[in-house]
């Protein structure tokens, strides 16, 4: 099983157990079938330009310390220099 | 990589229907995509070489009078979206020797049960499309199995570049707590599951993978998180100035050494949960307004 994974609606995020830092999740499902991944510290999206709705947003908030918390266990190829 | 779609051409013409090839193309041109307009199957190898290529048609239209054995046979820098829409397309999907070309690269949509009146069928072809196109980008992977015989992950990245890694050799094989038996692709490419002989799974991220094969792509991994980890200190920072604190200040509340405070400011370092719980206590909140100061900039 991945580090984390939940769904909110449609779309499904997930922390890999395998990842390269800084601590991120996956975001995929998203409308007009998009995908992208979401910083756990900023709540920055990439791409950029990547929409997420209100509920998935909701969502990354109210999870912000235990999704960091899951990124601990991840193995993570890097942690800066 | 972001950027890495910008460099797939793609062709459209194949497709019979206006509509369809205006909607189709409306997805393309949002995924920034460069047009091309050669002749489908074909042709001009030296003025696309190195860049990938996305062909877009109906089934009967790509196939033509040579078949789908030409448009397997092409280079594997060429991609294929194969529509089937028509009755010539669905006479065609019905031959075995047909079904039997539908590999990798010639990926099928069926467009038969949707109308497009109800625009079910536009957003079908939308999510497909933009699905297609990340699973070029070279951190997705197309394939993956593990030869637990010969110890060897086998991959084949979204553009193309296929690698066999032995395992025991990778950065975090020894970490991962078990010897995998099997291995597959998941989440349209970008994760490997890594699968045990007692059932444990584990997920990898395919820039990871990517990394440990390509050192130009770990590089250009490297400095687009250090300028990630360069947002996250910033805001660290910014909250720790509004306090009037310096670094030695906020080294001596927290415990957190000045040198590590720096570090992470400047991107250098992610922070661990304890250390921002620390930080946060020598701020005078708590963590979780911590964090959600650090998501308000």
């Amino acid at each position: 099983m991945p580090a984390f994974r939940e769904r909110c609606g449609s779309v499904e995020i997930e922390i890999h157990d395998v990842d390269h830092g800084p601590p991120h999740c996956h975001v995929t499902g998203l409308p007009r079938g998009g995908s992208g991944t979401v910083n756990l510290l900023t709540l920055e999206v990439k791409p950029p330009g990547l929409g997420l709705p209100t509920a998935v947003r909701r969502f990354l908030r109210d999870r912000q310390e235990d999704m960091p918390a899951a990124w601990e266990g991840v193995i993570s190829s890097d942690r800066g220099e | 990589m972001e950027g890495a779609s910008a460099v797939i051409d793609y062709d459209a013409s194949a497709i019979g229907s206006r509509v369809v090839r205006e909607q189709a193309e409306r997805v393309l041109d949002e995924l920034s995509l460069r047009r091309t307009r050669g002749t489908v199957g074909v042709t001009r190898p030296d003025a696309v070489i190195g860049q990938r290529v996305l062909i877009v048609g109906d089934l009967h239209r790509l196939s033509g009078s040579q078949g789908l054995d030409h448009l397997a046979a092409t280079p594997a820098w060429m991609s294929y979206v194969v529509l089937v829409r028509t009755e010539s397309d669905r006479r065609l999907l019905r031959d075995p020797d047909v079904a039997m070309h539908l590999n990798d690269r010639l990926l099928l949509l069926d467009l038969t049960t949707l109308k497009w009146r109800d625009s079910s069928a536009s957003s079908a072809l939308r999510a497909y499309l933009r699905a297609v196109v990340e699973q070029l980008r070279p951190d997705r992977v197309r394939s993956a199995r593990f030869a637990a015989v010969d110890d060897v992950l086998w991959l084949e990245f979204g553009d193309g570049l296929a690698r066999a890694l032995n395992w025991s050799a990778l950065s975090f094989a020894s970490r991962i707590g078990f010897a995998p038996v099997s291995a597959a692709a998941r989440r349209h490419g970008q994760a490997v599951v890594l699968v045990a002989a007692a059932g444990q799974e584990s997920t990898v991220d395919a820039a990871v993978l990517r990394g440990e094969v390509d050192a130009g792509f770990a590089a250009q991994v490297a400095e687009r998180d250090h300028t990630e980890r360069e947002v996250a200190g910033s805001r660290i920072r910014h909250i720790r100035e509004s306090r009037g604190l310096s670094q030695q200040e906020v080294a001596e509340r927290s415990g957190v050494p000045q040198e590590s405070l720096s570090r992470i400011e400047n991107g250098h370092r992610d922070p661990r949960l304890e250390t921002l719980r620390k930080l946060a206590a020598a701020f005078g909140i708590d963590l979780p307004k911590l964090l959600a100061q650090m998501a308000e900039e």
